[in-house]
């Protein structure tokens, strides 16, 4: 997953000239000092530990968007509808795993398990599906990105994620209901969409 | 395999915007705790993570049945990092 030193384009972003990041880390070290030194000010102020974690942030999600990442994220749409597409087959390889094991697999396809990097058995038999369809210069960030989410992804994350899609859809379903039907309220638990739950 | 979520729970039930959004998020904070490790920083709560890379998820999750290209979402992150500075 790592991207540094991987490649020096900045793939479209604008760099503005110095490290604004550093900038950032400066002038909120100076007002970290201002609160250690006017403390008559300090219920006004954000406590430190705010601003040390802001600062932190600030400079991931600075370097961040700096670093060459579009292809990291090119690649994560890309298995993710890949997947999408190959869901029933995936899931028949699955269980042809839990059956009969490697063998199952190997009956199932012609294609030849990859065994570096992914980490689980789940990977590899997703990746045994998708990679055929993952063209050749994204084959390594694709198993590397595969392998991070399907290997670290967890439970809290997924949850996370859900309710955050359900949130929105129900906003923008109450917001259409709104405009289509002005006399109704908000929608109706009917109006929901099946809510994926994972608890 | 037991520590890991078995992919029935990582795929099943999202739709595909959804399932999108999930990599992405994944991605996205994947890169920054690697950026912060790098940089032998401590990791900032995990809540406060979650949202940030769920809001450039979706500022990323371009509502398109194709995969958008290379260009588009480095305008999108283009965007955003502007959208940071001025926040700023």
């Amino acid at each position: 997953m790592s991207y540094r030193g991987k490649s020096k384009g900045n793939y479209g972003i604008k760099h503005r000239g110095g490290k604004s990041a550093s900038f950032k880390s400066k002038s909120n070290s100076s007002k970290i000092h201002d609160d250690f030194t006017h403390k008559s000010d300090e219920s006004n102020r954000r406590t430190l530990s705010e601003e040390t974690e802001e600062t932190i942030i600030n400079c991931a999600l600075d370097s961040f968007l700096r670093a060459p990442i579009i292809s990291e994220l090119h690649t994560a749409y890309l298995l993710a509808d890949t997947i999408y597409d190959n869901w029933n087959t995936i899931t028949q390889l699955y269980d042809a795993y839990q059956k009969k094991g490697w063998d199952g697999v190997a009956e199932s396809i012609d294609t030849e398990i990859a065994q570096d990097t992914l980490a689980s058995i789940q990977t590899k038999i997703v990746w045994s599906i998708i990679c055929k369809c993952v063209p050749a210069p994204l084959q390594k960030e694709g198993k590397e990105t595969l392998s991070g989410i399907m290997n670290k992804v967890t439970s809290v994350e997924v949850n996370f994620v859900t309710n955050l899609l359900t949130k929105q859809k129900v906003k923008s379903k109450s917001h259409v209901a709104k405009q289509e039907y002005p006399s109704q309220k908000n929608s109706t638990k009917k109006d929901l969409p099946d809510a994926v739950e994972y608890v | 395999m037991s520590d890991k979520l078995p992919i029935e729970k990582i795929v099943q039930g999202f739709e595909r915007e959804g399932l999108r959004f999930l990599f992405l998020f994944k991605t996205i904070k994947e890169q920054i705790q690697n950026e912060l490790k790098k940089e032998g920083k401590s990791l900032p709560n995990e809540a406060i993570l979650n949202k940030i890379c769920a809001e450039t998820a979706k500022e990323l999750l371009i509502d398109s049945e194709q995969t958008p290209t290379k260009e588009e979402i480095s305008k999108v992150l283009q965007c955003l990092k502007e959208k940071l500075n001025i926040h700023e």
